[in-house]
């Protein structure tokens, strides 16, 4: 008994010692980070966004859908497609092509990104909360309602504040707000 | 004659054995350096990030060396259903962290932390194996561990020199009876990567015979070490299994079948990288070389150790990095001493260590 008490207490001491020297000496992520990391779990559950985008000093309306979309010489893909109000759109097809009607902006993945496509600004979000350093949130208003900013370089993240929803984009000189528009069927599972 | 009569060729072979490890270690180490500057200089840079590319030797901090550094310098952050960090284990990112603190880069921290524990590493490992075999044993094995192809994940800014120094370190320190150094030496090392916990299984025997409650504490504590992780991971991602489901992002399940899957999965797998043949074919040589150590005498818990180490990584589906995960067994290069001519072995070793160094930039270790 004496033996098996000895033991218990030195894993217990070890326990103790190990949990103490993780929780002191380890930083923790930045509230920016963990907001932009939901948003990200959010962009994930959706694959169709309505946007109002300021792009080149123009407000144009937008519709971002992820998902089968037509590619080159007529074949579907998966990618991103989006359309905006003036006829023009661009067609984002992994891994690196980029396809244009009408216009070809100035910077066509900003415009995704602030459109709130989901897989393509979902993507960039996990990888500037992980890789972007730490990032505080601000508190701010957006569009007239409480939400939260988060600054990484180039691009600046709205959430709302309670839900970390995703609302809006600001990037390169091309603001976004957006909202989704109907949950994918992955939607249910995660 | 006199104690310190008798102490002395003890201590003179024990000296020997030091400035041989030494010297391999250096030689070893800077092939790998070497090979690494060279590849910066003129080689493919395609998966090097911006601040490994400023440094000589921004090559050894690449791959899993830029997550390490993520957590050191950030926390942890889990994303669900994407790579994320708590997929690393924080021993080797708090030594980081106290690098940085006393002035050095990440990057070189990163690097400079691993090679000098690699040489801890190769004097433990001599001592263990000195006190397994004999002498000359040991220095066949140092010099074939010090130029093992895969070894070079050991001048990696990843965690697998520092485990390895535990793991040698915990068992000697346990074989002297010293177990409360064993417990702190084998904890540590499960909170750099888990395999360490295998590393038990050769104190068991030792433990029954000590017949001591600390020696079953120091068998308790790398599980202790792991709890204290995972309730560290609850504490501040609110998931204490969030290591488990970060590794799922790299396509890592653990499940009974899992082996099955790795293997039915080997053509998909070849066709989307056929690297993966590298880590099939040190799969098969990591457990010729264990049987290898059984027949040279390495005792059976070594050996059972060295197949967990080997093959429980495998129940995840997936061969890939078998070739890293397996310098973590002392048993497989118990297995290379044994093989006949060990200079021309080590010869072969080491044009194979600077291939790999040189194809660094294509694939992870």
């Amino acid at each position: 008994m004496r033996v098996v008490g000895l033991a218990a207490l030195v894993a217990a001491g070890v326990a103790a010692c190990a949990f103490a020297v993780q929780w002191a000496a380890l930083p923790d992520a930045g509230n920016g980070n963990v907001a932009a990391a939901r948003a990200a779990v959010w962009l994930g559950r959706y694959r169709e966004t309505r946007a109002e985008l300021t792009l080149g000093g123009r407000r144009l309306g937008a519709t971002c859908y992820h998902g089968w979309i037509d590619g080159r010489r007529g074949r579907d893909r998966r990618g991103t497609a989006l359309l905006l109000s003036n006829g023009d759109a661009i067609r984002a097809l992994p891994p690196h092509s980029l396809l244009f009607t009408g216009i070809k902006p100035a910077r066509p993945v900003a415009a995704l990104e602030a459109a709130g496509c989901t897989k393509v600004l979902g993507d960039r979000l996990a990888e500037l909360a992980q890789f972007a350093g730490t990032v505080r949130a601000r508190r701010t208003r957006f569009d007239g309602t409480p939400a939260l900013a988060v600054a990484f370089p180039h691009l600046t993240l709205y959430v709302a504040r309670r839900t970390d929803i995703p609302v809006g984009v600001d990037t390169f000189r091309i603001a976004g707000r957006f909202r989704f528009v109907r949950p994918s069927p992955r939607a249910g599972a995660s | 004659m006199s104690e310190l009569a008798l102490r002395a060729p003890a201590f003179r072979t024990r000296a020997r054995t030091l400035t041989w490890a030494l010297g391999w270690w250096a030689g070893g180490r800077l092939l790998v350096l070497a090979t690494a500057a060279v590849v910066d200089a003129v080689g493919p840079r395609g998966y090097t990030g911006g601040d490994e590319r400023g440094h000589a030797l921004g090559l050894l901090g690449a791959w899993d060396g830029r997550w390490y550094r993520t957590v050191a310098e950030h926390g942890y952050l889990l994303e669900p259903g994407r790579q994320s960090d708590p997929a690393f284990f924080p021993l080797f990112p708090l030594l980081l962290r106290a690098a940085h603190a006393l002035g050095l880069g990440w990057v070189a921290g990163g690097i400079l932390l691993a090679n000098l524990s690699f040489l801890a590493a190769l004097v433990l490992f001599a001592e263990l194996t000195r006190e397994l075999f004999d002498e000359a044993f040991a220095r066949r094995a140092v010099m074939l561990l010090a130029v093992f192809p895969a070894g070079a994940a050991f001048s990696l800014a990843y965690p697998e020199s520092l485990v390895l120094a535990l793991i040698a370190g915990g068992v000697v320190a346990a074989r002297r009876d010293r177990w409360l150094l064993a417990a702190a030496l084998l904890a540590a090392g499960t909170l750099a990567r888990p395999e360490t916990a295998f590393a038990t299984i050769p104190l068991v025997p030792l433990a029954r015979r000590s017949r001591r409650g600390v020696a079953w504490g120091a068998v308790a504590a790398p599980f202790a070490a792991l709890g204290s992780f995972a309730l560290y991971l609850g504490a501040t991602l609110h998931d204490p299994l969030a290591w488990t489901h970060a590794e799922r992002a790299w396509g890592r399940r653990f499940t009974p079948l899992g082996l099955a899957r790795a293997i039915a999965g080997v053509p998909q797998a070849f066709a989307s990288n056929a690297w993966v043949v590298r880590d099939i074919a040190y799969f098969a040589l990591y457990l010729a070389l264990l049987a290898l150590a059984y027949r040279a005498g390495a005792p059976l818990a070594w050996i059972a150790a060295g197949a967990l180490i080997v093959v429980l990584p495998t129940f995840s589906g997936s061969f890939h990095s078998i070739n890293r995960f397996g310098l973590l067994a002392p048993a497989v290069f118990w297995g290379l001493a044994a093989l006949p001519r060990p200079r021309v072995v080590a010869a072969v070793a080491g044009c194979l260590l600077v291939v790999t160094v040189a194809t660094l930039p294509l694939m992870f270790p």
